[in-house]
């Protein structure tokens, strides 16, 4: 640890030595004609330097150049390219406008990025997703959602059908770092997961890390997914939305204060419950089961140097059964000012806020009782880019959070059914500093290297609790006033460099430390409102992720094709396992009913995308193994975690036949989960049980589906532009086995018998999009 | 509004079609292995005092319901010194009705079976009393998917102040068992320490005029474990993504049998269904 400290400190040195000549910068920010906001990874080439810089999180650019004449081109996805020339004397500010491509189709461009960027950059195992790109892909009901297409890329996995619960190379779904415009968001998706909370109406840009994670991101062990929001338009007054099979979603915006800054407010709700209860059978109109959510963001330019963001997310499920009520969701606030202290300084200072919570109301005769859980944190965080010059980019950076966790609070009235269940609240502060520098040593070499340091500590008021090796309770300590419980901290480097092979191609390596503190309590593969987050605390320790990758880039035809061979080598520590029959609910001694553990996951991702033409897509294929070991668990040895599979494939395919007429397909194909089967039976009290010999030993039937979509843009009238969009989801109607229960044979008590249920055959669903 | 109206209509169509889901019977290749013992024993406050069941697993798909362990030796001892060896009345079935539990008193039992010893213990809790069982008025449980309403009863009684108190129920109708600790309710004390409880136990198979018994059985911690991870392991599904990992019950007893051997202080109360 302290060679890799003195060889940052050397690359520091050495950088901050380099080339005394006259050089000047030239900075900005990158604007969409049409909205003016700003945009996300757009690249500025400059062929005379053989240089180029992509615009940051808020559009900004920032590039030091010796004096000189130079060709500027800007370009993004979907937008006319833009060149200009330019003679650097000194240096300049230039905000860059780019217009809407008036030849290009919708969709045509699979990407947003530089055309080799992919070669060039230090990033590996990042992918960018295109909102525009997501709209063409076929989804289940119409609903178009980030997290289901993010499942659709090589070493990303679905947590199951219709799930939007993701693994990234044999992480578990907790262990991605899901952030909404910077605020982390606990719970991400909406009705126990079919659903995710991004309205895809609201949203800018995505990118999800998978490996090479860079120093600014921490928290998680996995990987990152970083979405941001839309400003909104700051030129007119707009509104947009779709009416679906079972949400309906509208989006308002428009500037505020005369092309100084824009708002947006965006809203959906689920309706799929009303027709059920309108004409089901009777109990059936005593249930409902939906979900809203809002979007709001607003913005400001102060000066020329400083602009203010404001962003809020509020989304609430609701689910209602004869006498029991349940209502679940995340609320996130943020507040961000950037600041450009220099041309060459750029700051981004955010407050933010995040909360989940549960309530769950129990009626059950004269009395009732709720029981309400939440986690909630408090962030403040400062972070810096520094364009030192045309080879060096530094981030530095400090974070801290104000962790309360809230168990599980029950209030009743009526009877005393339970007497003071409370339990104790805890609470944590959890702190990082952070510097990184992406360097380019030569031609050929580019370097991203950082260190990140983050510190956890567990403060009272506080109940510590040890345990012997059957859960039970050997000792309690109770803690007062604000000192401090329990620490952890530790040193995360981060490092990846690239080899440009030519022009078109070139290998990279990266090496990641991730330290995760809070971790989630879950027993069941999908997602429910009651999963809790805990804290790091004397008996749970710091899971620590190594990551170790290695990769080739290739670009073939011009850059048309991009093909990628990923590698990937992880190691998990104090993995989380649950004692059979776990009590997760309201349990004040939850530590008790843990194992610990380790993971391991290993893998080769192949990738092949074609960016551009009528016919564009992507194929992508994963070959990995996924596994851990809990002493307690499966006798001591390793076996199959529930992330596993074997093979996992997706194509996707989107052809633009003309200006009114695109077509988007989906083929997934994934080796069946491991599951536990049972091996043999036994009569208990005169009922048949299963016995089982090993964790995760058999596997499920595999996985396939194909879905199809078709987009219909209507004739523009006047200001109003519509489409209608037809999904087909599983058009050749295969049975995906979702469950195998085995059970007593109903007619004959001597027999056993193994039953298979499939969730989703074929299903037709239609959208209707408007903009005006 | 035209496009609502199709929206609208199609939804209609889809939602009520395609989030039915379907069920059939496959075939699986599952592993097979040596049939490991199961022991299901109790110590009771009520006739008949000792039972004790022996059989053995069989691979799941043996189309073979019960496989009794015949010929064992098996004795039951106290921790004041008596001691009974039990009589195979029914293959598989052990019995001594001349061993009456006591409540504080610790058991032990020995099984010597295939050439193999197996021993558990348990201390017998006390024995807490029924203060009432009644029956909430009218039929109030709707049973969704069959579509009854189920005639149910209600059982208070009171929790002792020490913590660590743990319950399962026994319900008969007209003298015959229609329900057993392998079913809900399991009652342990952690949330309701010395409280009344009011667990309400119902059943399709109930019907006016029936006579209900209900027994209040008192276990050990053990027991709670082994019922409650039992009954996890019934109700856990194979694969779905709401489901845990199914994992075999806690046992108490020692070399690796399956079951549970419990002291089990018994009360109970009749009532006649209105």
């Amino acid at each position: 640890m302290k060679f890799g400290l003195l060889f940052f400190l050397l690359l520091l040195i050495s950088t901050a030595l380099q080339a005394q000549e006259e050089k000047y910068t030239l900075s900005g920010t990158v604007r969409d004609s049409a909205s003016g906001e700003s945009m996300i990874g757009a690249t500025i080439r400059i062929p005379e330097a053989h240089t180029g810089i992509s615009t940051n999180a808020y559009g900004f650019y920032s590039i030091t150049l010796p004096a000189g004449t130079y060709t500027v081109i800007c370009s993004f996805v979907g937008k006319k390219t833009k060149s200009f020339s330019l003679d650097l004397q000194k240096s300049e500010h230039i905000d860059i406008v780019l217009p809407e491509s008036a030849v290009a189709l919708r969709n045509v461009e699979v990407t947003a990025r530089q055309t080799d960027q992919n070669i060039r950059s230090s990033d590996m195992g990042r992918d960018h997703l295109d909102i525009d790109q997501i709209k063409s892909i076929p989804v289940i009901f119409g609903e178009i959602d980030v997290l289901k297409t993010l499942t659709l890329l090589p070493g990303v996995m679905s947590a199951g059908e219709g799930n939007t619960g993701f693994y990234v190379r044999g992480g578990g779904a907790d262990q991605n770092l899901i952030l909404l415009d910077e605020a982390v968001v606990y719970n991400a998706s909406h009705l126990f997961g079919f659903f995710s909370v991004f309205n895809g109406d609201a949203v800018k840009d995505i990118t999800l890390i998978k490996g090479g994670i860079p120093a600014e991101y921490g928290g998680r062990l996995s990987s990152v997914l970083d979405i941001h929001t839309n400003d909104g338009n700051s030129k007119k007054f707009t509104a947009r939305g779709g009416i679906g099979l079972i949400s309906s979603r509208l989006t308002l915006e428009g500037p505020l204060g005369s092309d100084k800054g824009s708002i947006l407010i965006s809203g959906r709700r689920t309706y799929a419950d009303l027709f059920p209860r309108q004409f089901g059978p009777g109990r059936l109109k005593d249930i409902s089961l939906y979900f809203y959510d809002l979007n709001l963001k607003a913005n400001y330019r102060v000066t020329d140097k400083d602009q203010i963001f404001l962003s809020g997310y509020f989304g609430r499920d609701i689910m209602s059964i004869p006498s029991l009520d349940v209502i679940w969701g995340n609320s996130t606030a943020t507040l961000r000012w950037n600041h450009l202290f220099s041309d060459k300084l750029f700051m981004n200072t955010s407050a933010v806020m995040t909360d989940y919570q549960y309530k769950i109301t129990i009626s059950s005769g004269p009395s009732d009782f709720a029981i309400t859980s939440s986690i909630r944190d408090y962030t403040g965080k400062v972070g810096f880019e520094y364009y030192l010059n045309e080879n060096n980019k530094i981030k530095f950076g400090v974070a801290e959070t104000y962790h309360t966790f809230t168990p599980g609070k029950v209030s009743s009235n009526g009877l005393d059914l339970l007497n003071d269940p409370n339990i104790d609240k805890k609470y944590a502060l959890e702190g990082a500093v952070y510097i990184s520098n992406e360097q380019t040593l030569t031609e050929r070499i580019i370097v991203n290297y950082g260190l990140r340091y983050s510190i956890f500590d567990q403060i009272a008021p506080g109940k510590t609790f040890h345990y012997d090796s059957t859960g039970a309770i050997t000792d309690t300590t109770t803690y007062r006033g604000h000192r401090r419980i329990q620490e952890y901290g530790g040193l995360e480097p981060r490092a990846a460099i690239t080899f440009l092979l030519g022009k078109t191609s070139s290998v990279k390596a990266s090496y990641t430390r991730t330290m995760q503190y809070v971790q989630l309590l879950s027993n069941t593969t999908s997602s429910t409102p009651v999963d809790l987050w805990v804290p790091c605390s004397n008996v749970i320790k710091p899971q620590i992720g190594d990551q170790y990758g290695l990769g080739y880039f290739r670009n073939f035809h011009s850059n048309d094709y991009e093909t990628s061979v990923e590698v990937y080598y992880k190691s998990m520590q104090n993995q989380i396992d649950y004692r059979p029959g776990a009590d997760l609910v309201l349990n004040p001694v939850v530590e008790s009913q843990l194992y610990f553990g380790r993971g391991r996951a290993y893998g080769t991702e192949f990738f092949i995308k074609k960016k551009t033409g009528k016919l564009n897509g992507w194929i992508g294929y994963t070959l990995s193994r996924t596994e851990r070991q809990f002493n307690e668990i499966n006798g001591g040895n390793w076996y199959a975690s529930r992330q596993d599979r074997t093979h996992d494939v997706s194509v996707v395919a989107i052809y633009d036949l003309n200006k009114r007429l695109s077509f988007g397909a989906v083929w997934v194909y994934a080796t069946g989960n491991a599951v536990t089967f049972p091996v043999a039976k036994y009569e208990y009290s005169g009922h048949l049980f299963s016995y089982y010999t090993s964790r995760n030993g058999y596997r499920m039937p595999d996985y396939h589906r194909l879905d199809l979509s078709l987009t219909w843009h209507c004739k523009k009238r006047k200001h109003l532009e519509s489409e209608w969009n037809v999904s087909v989801y599983n058009v050749y109607n295969r049975h995906n086995t979702y469950s195998i229960d085995f059970q007593q044979d109903p007619n004959n008590p001597d027999n056993t018998q193994a039953i298979r249920t499939w969730l989703f055959g074929i299903i037709p669903s239609i959208t209707y999009n408007f903009k005006f | 509004m035209k496009p609502l109206f199709y929206i609208g209509a199609l939804s209609f169509l889809i939602i009520t079609g395609a989030l039915s889901g379907c069920q059939e019977v496959i075939s699986l290749d599952l592993k097979s292995m040596d049939p490991k013992l199961v022991i299901e024993g109790s110590v009771t406050t009520q006739s008949p005092m000792v039972t004790v069941y022996l059989s053995r697993t069989t691979d799941y798909f043996t189309p073979l319901k019960s496989n009794p362990e015949t010929g064992a030796t098996v004795v039951i001892s106290d921790n004041l010194g008596h001691s009974q060896t039990l009589k195979e009345t029914v293959p598989g079935t052990y019995y001594c009705t001349r061993f009456k539990g006591n409540p504080g008193c610790t058991y032990t039992l020995l099984v010597d079976a295939g050439g193999k010893k197996y021993t558990a213990s348990s201390v017998m809790p006390d024995s807490v009393a029924i203060d009432s069982l009644v029956q909430p008025p009218g039929p109030d449980v709707y049973d969704y998917p069959n579509n009854l309403m189920n005639y149910s009863v209600l059982t208070t009684f009171l929790d002792p102040p020490a913590h660590g108190n743990y319950y399962g129920m026994r319900m008969y109708k007209n003298g015959r068992l229609i329900r057993d600790l392998t079913r809900d309710p399991l009652i342990s004390d952690r949330l309701t320490n010395g409280l009344y409880q009011k667990p309400t136990l119902s059943d399709i198979a109930l019907q006016p005029n029936d006579t209900v018994r209900v027994d209040l059985v008192a276990i050990d911690r053990a027991g709670y474990e082994f019922y409650n991870t039992l009954q996890h392991a019934f109700n856990s599904g194979t694969g779905s993504p709401f489901s845990s990992p199914p994992e075999n019950p806690v046992s108490n007893i020692s070399n690796g049998a399956i079951g549970y051997f419990g002291a089990y202080a018994i009360t109970s109360k009749t009532i006649i269904l209105r």
